[in-house]
């Protein structure tokens, strides 16, 4: 094994997937031999075609908060499911149809279970993305606690700000040291991972004394594991998957009681009623209420497989990202002079950082790193307010996927901090 | 473009109001970027121009640059200055840039709008 040539084990690899990648039985357990060879997760990165361009480049992609890489698996599953599975999910049709309405409502279960809720607990209300699914919370929660306010942190995204501010209903409140936004009985919604620090606030601690609490897990999803709150809202393309397609995962009780108050549907349209006449109409008394027109069947089920393939590497990407939470953490404490980062009062969770410099523009830092072969994103990641609350410009911001390196993030503080000196 | 004769206009931009101007703004949301342009006019021609505001190194280094073009320029001359007469001035910039190349053109589009809605009062 040892010796063989480059394009020998790449062959070698190619054949091991097609068999279904199932293989000896090797030291790290992950079932593929030759993957063990060359390190898990160099394994685990060749994945990603889309990485394997940008590495042959030399370039690093920093930019996962935004939209995340995705894996082969992913793509096999979308172009298999729209050449064998493709067709729509109204049931009782033809026999095409209903393997495809099981196929999607199977998805669903797995998409909850794998991401730590429980099928039996939740409902899966498929949607755009997560400013859908935060809009229709907000639209749910309006409605079912009318007059009442919802509070949510200073570092949240605008898709869990907007929504409740057009409602007249939101109040800002800062975090403590501890991660916790502090509530007295009231409804909270708070991001799950702040997109631009990666901290994660401590949810478990607030729901204790909320009403109600709603977490923004557009970023947070991507660590695989969600607190068991009242609704969470997630977007596929910040976890490996499609654009494109969301859900708003949502307790079956608060489903029932917004039935019971005949809450309409934030998108009333086909798929969302039991009958229509000329004069009037019914809605469904069940989550597909809020589910309107044909949903995105095909990148549910691509998904539910890309979860199912993670689930592989789920314990050793635990420990690696917190690793990558750390490298940064180091760097961050050795940032040159006039440069400044966004923060909170404890510890990261994920390996982002947004730091602005006082002589230098983030948009000008953005292109020359770009020049430099680092991809990153520049301005205000739709978090313009946390940017206010620390008197912060725009800033350049560089966020980790599953698949960066440590010395992917070391580049980044490096050529940072060389165009710093050259500049500023 | 050059990115150090480019940084160095930057670095080295003059900026200053200039009182009894005509002026105009503009601002590039996505940054908060703002760039005011001002313009002395006495017989139709730019005696002087200038620019101030809180911008990056690209719209900084072409805003200096268009600036210096304008001064002794004929307003109906300035008028007839397209997006591509101020993109050259450094060179074409990376795509992602062009916006900020452009913001101190912009600016000037509505100063010699404030100019022409003056001459109508």
């Amino acid at each position: 094994m040892r010796g063989r040539t480059r394009d020998v084990r790449e062959e070698n690899m190619r054949e091991e997937r097609e068999k279904g990648d199932e293989g000896e039985g090797c030291d790290c357990g992950c079932g593929v031999i030759w993957w063990c060879w060359m390190g898990w997760h160099d394994a685990f990165r060749r994945e990603f075609p889309q990485l394997v361009r940008f590495d042959e480049q030399g370039r690093v992609y920093g930019d996962s908060a935004a939209t995340t890489l995705k894996p082969r698996v992913f793509l096999n599953a979308l172009r298999d499911a729209y050449e064998g599975l493709n067709a729509n999910v109204h049931r009782g049709q033809y026999a095409l149809s209903m393997e495809v309405s099981e196929a999607y409502d199977q998805a669903k279960r797995e998409i909850l279970s794998r991401l730590g809720l429980s099928p039996s607990v939740y409902e899966a209300v498929t949607v755009r993305n997560a400013t859908e699914a935060l809009n229709l919370a907000a639209h749910l929660v309006t409605r079912l606690y009318p007059g009442e306010r919802v509070v949510g942190s200073v570092a949240e995204h605008h898709s869990n700000l907007l929504p409740w501010r057009e409602r007249g209903v939101h109040v800002t409140r800062p975090f403590g040291e501890d991660g916790v936004v502090e509530v007295d009985g009231e409804i909270v919604s708070v991001t799950g991972m702040t997109n631009t620090t990666g901290h994660a606030p401590r949810v478990d601690r607030m729901v204790r004394h909320a009403r109600l609490v709603i977490v923004d897990a557009a970023q947070l999803a991507s660590h695989l594991s969600l607190p068991g709150v009242d609704m969470l809202a997630v977007s596929a393309h910040k976890v490996y998957a499609s654009q494109g397609v969301g859900f708003l995962f949502i307790r079956k009780r608060i489903v029932e009681e917004a039935v019971e108050k005949h809450i309409p549907p934030l998108t009333p349209g086909g798929g969302t009623v039991a009958r229509v006449s000329m004069e009037e109409h019914v809605y469904r008394d069940d989550a597909l209420r809020f589910e309107g027109g044909t949903p995105p069947i095909v990148e549910t089920i691509a998904f539910a497989k890309t979860l199912a393939w993670l689930e592989r590497f789920r314990e050793r990407l635990r420990v690696h990202e917190k690793r990558l939470a750390r490298v940064v953490e180091e760097h961050v404490e050795r940032l040159p002079r006039g440069a400044r980062v966004l923060s909170l009062p404890w510890q990261r969770e994920k390996g982002i950082v947004s730091v602005w410099h006082e002589r230098l523009h983030a948009h000008d830092l953005a292109s020359l790193l770009d020049r430099e072969g680092v991809m990153v994103r520049a301005g205000w990641h739709c978090a313009q307010p946390f940017h206010e609350y620390h008197g912060a410009r725009a800033t350049v911001r560089f966020s980790s996927g599953a698949y960066t390196r440590e010395e992917d993030i070391i580049r980044f503080f490096d050529a940072y901090a060389r165009i710093v000196k050259k500049y500023a | 473009m050059d990115v150090d004769e480019l940084m160095h206009a930057y670095l080295h931009a003059e900026k200053r109001a200039l009182p009894g101007a005509v002026r105009g703004e503009a601002l590039n949301p996505s940054c908060g970027d703002a760039c005011t342009v001002y313009l002395v006019i006495k017989d139709g021609v730019i005696q002087d121009a200038s620019f101030t505001g809180d911008s990056c190194a690209v719209s900084t280094a072409y805003t200096a640059r268009l600036v210096e073009k304008l001064k002794g320029m004929r307003v109906a001359d300035a008028k007839r200055l397209r997006e591509e007469d101020v993109l050259v001035l450094f060179g074409t910039p990376d795509a992602p840039r062009l916006g900020c190349a452009l913001l101190g053109y912009r600016a000037l589009q509505r100063a010699l709008k404030a100019y022409e809605e003056e001459g109508k009062a």
